[in-house]
């Protein structure tokens, strides 16, 4: 099986306080095609660090990040843009939905920059709120829907997109423990249908047993 | 096209407070816009107004080429036969009325004082009945032949007042020394402080005895209204080809032209300030309403959306909020036009305008363009500094945002 994801020494860091503060110290992992992967480790280690680099949100300042073989430190701004859009689906703890668009709306949203017509964003929207539950809350804004609903709208949102895989970064954070188990289960659901591989990061290590494969971040290095 | 304006428009309704106060803030912006420009375009007409009524008419027929040079005998120059020449211009659809006149020069006497002067021969019992923005300080306009009126710097240059005696002196047409013994009938000003100086009127008759002369110097006219004077200086043309028709605002090129290109000059200054008013009041709403969406617009980004078409979305937006603010300015001008101002507003005298008078605002059509077009221009302009600063933060730096 090929690499989806292949981080070699990987460095990171923040500017703060006028001093540069390494976060990651040469963090290296592969992750394959078709995984489940969780990413765990003491707050404040880096997870969302990481899955950021990986969901090509920024470049890495050290060492190598390939993505589906590409080498990200090189790609231009426009080819990460087409690889965020087409490959690679993000979900966050907060959802981050856009509150004056329907559920429908939202999970559609960037179907028309796929080329997808409306007609057709407007079915496989419907097919994707159907697959996660959410078949009558469709012209719902997330304002009337519950933290679990909304998650479940920001995977369809990303999920919608058909990418290779689905980052979320502690995406279960923000629910109750019924709920989280709830959006977990979702994910592995989708994951063994085909529908798109899933690496997620989490403080539950109860969630972490559904995983195929769980990194373990720790003072800026991957541990398996 | 259709998605990113239907995200600009949803997001009006996103916090429908906050829109609600910048749309007001726009609107009062484009109804003081176009407020102001009816209220210049009011004085303006008052302007134009007060100039053709005081002397000039809508314009004036001159002998051809009479006004470019300066001649030694003009006389000889001016219109033979009135009587037919007024009938020619009376025939053409638009002239209302035909007012022939003579100018010259002659020294003016009272008593022992003695000066040079200017005079014009007029048909007092026409012209009365059109030229009403002249104004009588004392006594009253010409009724008989042997009166005169005098300009305010004039007649106090010779202490004259209603009753005096006055005698003109001048050089006839054929070059005899000829006098004029008139009574002072009133005293005018007209608020062009050269003419009141050095001007007096007498009844043309009079002033043709005088100038021993059949002739008039020039014919002023009165016409539907100044959008009659185009087609009516054209058939004039050709009608008279010997005559030469001048509209008033050129005849005033000094006074008139003067007053309207300092009231546009001041139009366009105030109209910055209102400008910038309008943006200093939406910047902060607008950079804050943007803060608060930037971790969704991190989401956004993360999942493949591009700097250029959130761009456009935001530019949209505020483009939306300065057309609706602008929409909704024109219909509060027009409202308060139609109510409030309706009955024009009092003006104490105006530069070169003598009486006090009522400006009615004008607020034109044409002007709802630019009413509508300068406040999404000033949006988009107040909302490019946030908008660009939003989107060249780094994406996780948005998600983080709060
Ligand atoms: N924008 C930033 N500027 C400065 N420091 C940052 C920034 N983002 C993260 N950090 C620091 O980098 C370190 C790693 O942060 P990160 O968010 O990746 O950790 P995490 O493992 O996701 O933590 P948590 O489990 O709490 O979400 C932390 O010490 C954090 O304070
Ligand atoms: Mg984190």
């Amino acid at each position: 099986m090929s690499a989806l994801f292949e981080v070699e020494n990987l460095k990171y860091g923040y500017e703060w306080g006028g001093k540069y503060q390494p976060v990651l110290k040469g963090a290296s992992m592969a992750i394959p095609e078709n995984c489940f992967t969780s990413l765990v480790g003491p707050s404040g280690t880096g997870k969302t660090t990481l899955l950021n680099l990986m969901g090509l949100l920024d470049r890495p300042h050290e060492g190598k990040l390939r993505f589906l073989a590409r080498d990200i430190g090189t790609a231009s701004e426009s080819e990460l843009e087409e690889l965020r859009l087409r490959e690679l689906g993000f979900v966050f703890q907060a959802f981050h939905l856009i509150p004056t668009l329907t559920a429908l709306e939202n999970t559609t949203y960037f179907l028309p920059m796929l080329g997808l017509s409306a007609t057709q964003a407007r079915s496989r929207g419907l097919e994707v709120l159907e697959m996660l539950g959410l078949k009558g809350f469709e012209d719902k804004r997330p304002l009337e829907l519950s933290g679990g609903q909304r998650q479940r709208v920001a995977i369809a949102r990303a999920l919608a997109k058909r990418p290779k895989v689905i980052l979320a970064d502690e995406p279960t954070a923000n629910l109750d423990r019924q709920t989280a188990e709830e959006i977990i289960g979702i994910f592995k659901r989708l994951h063994a249908s085909g529908a798109a591989s899933f690496v997620f990061s989490t403080h539950d290590l109860h969630l972490v047993s559904y995983c195929d494969q769980v990194f373990k971040l720790n003072d800026g290095k991957v541990e398996k | 096209m259709s998605q990113l304006f239907r995200l600009s428009w949803r997001n009006l309704f996103r916090n429908p407070r906050r829109t609600a106060a910048s749309l007001l803030t726009v609107a009062l912006g484009a109804a003081g816009l176009l407020i102001y420009q009816g209220f210049n375009e009011g004085i303006m007409n008052q302007y134009r107004e007060n100039t053709i009524r005081v002397r000039y008419g809508h314009g004036q027929v001159y002998p051809k080429g009479y006004r470019e040079k300066v001649m030694e005998k003009p006389w000889t120059a001016w219109i033979e036969d009135p009587a037919a020449v007024e009938a020619r211009i009376l025939a053409v659809p638009g002239v209302k009325a035909v007012f022939p006149r003579v100018a010259f020069y002659s020294f003016v006497t009272k008593g022992e004082l003695t000066l040079a002067g200017r005079g014009e021969g007029i048909m007092p019992e026409r012209e009365n009945r059109f030229f009403t923005a002249m104004n009588f300080e004392e006594g009253h306009d010409l009724q008989a032949s042997d009166e005169i009126v005098l300009g305010k710097g004039l007649a106090r240059s010779l202490d004259a007042k209603p009753g005096d005696r006055i005698t003109l002196l001048a050089q006839t047409v054929r070059g005899q020394l000829n006098g004029a013994d008139l009574r002072v009938a009133g005293i005018f000003h007209t608020g062009a402080k050269e003419f009141d100086d050095a001007y007096f009127r007498i009844d043309l008759k009079a002033a043709q005895a005088l100038l021993d002369t059949q002739r008039v110097e020039h014919l002023a006219l009165q016409t539907g209204g100044v959008e009659d004077w185009p087609h009516v200086s054209a058939a004039l043309r050709s009608a008279l080809p010997a005559l030469e028709p001048i509209a008033f605002d050129e005849l005033d090129k000094v006074y008139y032209k003067n007053s309207v290109d300092f009231l546009e000059a001041q139009f366009s200054f105030i109209r910055l300030v209102i400008l910038f008013i309008v943006a200093l009041g939406i910047f902060n709403t607008i950079a804050v309403g943007l803060l608060e969406r930037a971790p969704e617009i991190g989401a956004l980004r993360a999942n493949g959306e591009t700097r250029g078409r959130l761009l456009r979305i935001l530019v949209c937006e505020n483009a939306l909020l300065g057309v609706l603010g602008g929409l909704l300015g024109i219909v509060v001008a027009v409202l308060l036009d139609r109510t409030v101002m309706a009955s024009g507003i009092p003006m104490p005298p105006g530069p070169g305008i003598t009486r006090q008078f009522r400006i009615f605002l004008e607020i034109q059509p044409q002007h709802f363009g630019q009413a509508l077009a300068l406040p999404v221009l000033t949006t988009i302009v107040a909302s490019l500094h946030p908008v660009l600063k939003l989107l060249r933060r780094k994406i996780p730096d948005l998600l983080i945002s709060h």
